[in-house]
């Protein structure tokens, strides 16, 4: 059984958090304790019956106010798969916990409340989905309770959302009308919508399966540290990392980077244990035939299909940080497991608030916004465009005064 | 790849990219289980060399005899080195100050001392077994998780964690703690437990003791409890779930004397893991509460 990890998405009270509890009760997911908390919760606030958003929201401030802060993550299974769920904010000043919990996801769930629309958080979330290339986006429609359960009402909200995807273009994804406290289209059908034809929400996500994108194409494995431990007069060097992407066999050749030395694997340890082959995901220490000056932030490659080496690099960012991105600041960039000193030369262009629109050479992009920029860094970099292979293609950018996380980027 | 090889891959990065970053990371031993797991992924992650973190107990004072004496021979059998911080020197030193009622708890007050071998020692990084199942504050938890000069956890405003680039970097007298098994549930530890034959405490399984019932659980009678006259000590077959302080750490009644039976029991229960623990009940903030103040 695979662990497929699944991130929420919307607006605030649009329903996440409602929908993940729903999901998790109708699927038993809970324990009796956490239900008979909830309920006593439930009623302290003169709630009737059980309100299922209670059940993720876990800080004193989410609870007190009412709205999701920050991230929760729950677990559950179903004979098909173990789930990892993280169920986000949608407050517009906490986009980046939003972030957090989508940038690891194999599906969003990304909600849209019947009686609002596409208004511009939920288009947010839409677009970062798409530029974070989630495998697989559902957009259920929420509160179909408050429309009747009516058809025409869920067809506008696909309308809308087709027009916004002229300039997206996705084209994985599925609608799901649904009632989150109600648990309609949720785990089971409802007999509610008979016009709707398609699964349920847990249908959808069972049937899902990872397609190993990276598998076979190009062979990456960022430097985490060395491994040094003497073996009679000799010493045993590793290079520990996980392979993100591709697989790597013993007595194949490999090249290091950024020294281009080029050595053969002599051997692979995984949990202490020779292999002949390691594949996409595993972490490793990998041995070679000969001696080269490796460290932490250095990668071993594939001979062919190397990644490109710059020290410029075009990239759409979303700035996460409440003080606006500087053109005159140094920032931090960090790569796989490396750091690099960096500055943004220029902002080619943001998306305006709706994102239909994008605006050309502006002053600065302040936090929540997206924006392309060309980053010059201190010492070249090997990188991937996210297109071609995720891992390799990403970036963080830190402040280094104050060591926050400022923004994520994907390479162009 | 199967999940647990998944879960276990995940670990082991989050241990690596703890040791790349960290000037002095030390592994958080409680003599639990979940602290058993990281340090056993820990040595796996560094494996065929030996594990060089210190390993670091907060030894309340009131310990299970049970876990003393598991943790001296874990540490000798895998040769590894132990910093110990004692809450009773912190009371001795009138850093912290022990609170009054019949528990005679020193939980709370773990946190001074944590703190305080923290910064004695100039550890940056404390890898922790929390798990994000466990309970609703611990569920926001990041993997690196930032603490300010106070040792303080900030859960309004936590650094983004984006994809696997994990942000370490901290100012003079900050530090970070680390969860590498985050995204574990108790099922899976108890699954990789049975996968890998790691060697528990006896305390897990069950056992014939001396309790009594306090708080809607069953207290082990120890010299550190004071048991009032309306609390009958009775004998129990009982396990624990977690294990922690025993002056507070509430067994279940249980016949489960292997890792399959417990597994089987688990996939049956319907009360969560620290359900059992009086420190936990004290309100639906009280994990947040605790943590705020550097709490593990
Ligand atoms: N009528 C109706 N109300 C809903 C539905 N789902 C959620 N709500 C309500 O919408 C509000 C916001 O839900 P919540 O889950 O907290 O939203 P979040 O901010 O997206 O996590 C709560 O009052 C819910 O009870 C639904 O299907 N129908």
């Amino acid at each position: 059984m695979e662990l497929i990890r699944i991130s929420t998405a919307g607006s605030v009270d649009d329903g996440k958090s409602t929908l993940i509890g729903r999901l998790l009760f109708d699927s038993h997911a809970l324990l009796e304790d956490q239900i008979e908390n909830i309920l006593k919760a439930s009623k302290k606030k003169n709630f009737e019956g059980i309100d299922y958003s209670l059940f993720t929201d876990g800080l004193r401030d989410e609870r007190t106010q009412g709205i999701t802060i920050d991230v929760a993550h729950l677990y559950f299974s179903s004979p098909y798969h173990k789930y990892i769920i993280a169920d986000t904010p949608g407050h517009v000043q906490y986009t980046r916990n939003m972030i957090t919990g989508m940038s690891n996801a194999d599906i969003a769930l990304i909600l849209i409340d019947i009686k609002k629309g596409l208004n511009e958080q939920v288009k947010r979330h839409i677009f970062i989905a798409h530029l974070l290339k989630i495998p697989k986006l559902i957009f259920c429609v929420n509160k179909m309770d408050l429309a009747s359960y009516q058809e025409e009402s869920f067809l506008k909200i696909v309308k809308e959302f087709n027009l916004m995807n002229n300039l997206l273009d996705l084209r994985e994804f599925t609608f799901i009308p649904i009632s989150a406290t109600n648990g309609a289209n949720v785990v089971s059908i409802s007999s509610k919508m008979p016009w709707y034809k398609g699964k349920s929400i847990i249908q959808e996500i069972d049937e899902f399966e990872i397609v190993e994108t990276n598998k076979n194409i190009s062979k990456r494995m960022p430097i985490q540290c060395v491994i040094n431990s003497p073996i009679g007069e000799a010493t045993y060097r590793g290079y520990a990392g996980m392979l993100t992407s591709g697989s790597f066999k013993v007595g194949e050749e490999i090249i290091v980077l950024p020294t281009a030395i080029k050595a053969t694997i002599k051997s692979i340890i995984q949990n202490g244990i020779n292999i002949q082959e390691a594949e996409t995901g595993s972490s490793i220490a990998i041995e070679l035939d000969r001696e080269i000056d490796i460290s932490r932030g250095d990668m071993i490659a594939g001979i062919t299909l190397l990644p490109i080496n710059s020290n410029e690099i075009t990239t759409t960012i979303c700035w996460m940080h409440e003080q606006p991105l500087s053109i005159l600041k140094k920032y931090i960039l960090k790569i796989g497991t490396k750091e690099t000193q960096c500055i943004v030369s220029n902002i080619i262009s943001k998306y305006n608030n709706d994102f239909d629109q994008i605006i050309l050479a502006p002053k600065e992009a302040g936090m929540n916004e997206i924006a392309t920029i060309s980053i010059k860094t201190a010492n070249p970099i090997h990188f991937d465009k996210y297109v071609s292979n995720k891992n390799t293609g990403r970036f963080i950018l830190i402040d280094p005064v104050s060591n926050d996380t400022v923004a994520a980027g994907i390479i162009e | 790849m199967n999940y647990l090889d998944q879960l276990e891959a995940e670990s082991i990065y989050i241990i690596r990219e703890a040791y790349g970053q960290f000037n002095k990371p030390v592994i958080l031993f409680s003599g639990g289980k979940d602290s058993i797991l990281v340090t056993h992924l820990a040595m796996k992650a560094f494996l065929p060399g030996k594990l060089s973190l210190p390993v670091m107990h907060i030894d309340t004072g009131h310990n299970f005899p049970e876990t003393i004496e598991f943790r001296d021979d874990f540490i000798n059998k895998y040769q590894l080195n132990l910093i110990v911080g004692s809450v009773q020197e912190s009371i001795d030193q009138n850093k912290a100050k022990e609170s009054a009622g019949k528990s005679n708890s020193r939980n709370r007050i773990q946190s001074i001392t944590l703190l305080d071998t923290i910064e004695k020692h100039k550890i940056d990084c404390a890898l922790g077994g929390g798990r994000r199942d466990e309970e609703k504050a611990r569920a926001k938890e990041r993997f690196f998780s930032h603490r300010d000069a106070f040792g303080q956890w900030n859960p309004r405003g936590q650094r983004p964690e984006i994809w696997n680039l994990y942000n370490g970097r901290y100012n003079e007298g900050e530090h970070f703690r680390v969860f590498p098994i985050s995204n574990w549930t108790e099922l899976d530890v108890w699954r990789y437990i049975k996968r890998e034959n790691i060697q528990l405490p006896s305390l897990y399984f069950s056992h014939e003791r001396e309790v009594i019932f306090r708080d809607n659980s069953w207290i082990p009678v120890s010299e550190f409890i004071r048991i009032s006259e309306d609390e009958k000590i009775i004998k129990k077959t009982i396990r624990f779930r977690t294990l922690g302080d025993i002056t507070i750490t509430g067994g279940i009644e249980s016949t489960a004397s292997t890792i399959d039976e417990i597994i089987t029991e688990l996939a049956e229960f319907k009360r969560g893991e620290r359900g059992n623990r009086s420190d936990d009940k004290t309100s639906d903030n009280s994990m947040e509460d605790r943590k705020k103040e550097g709490y593990f």
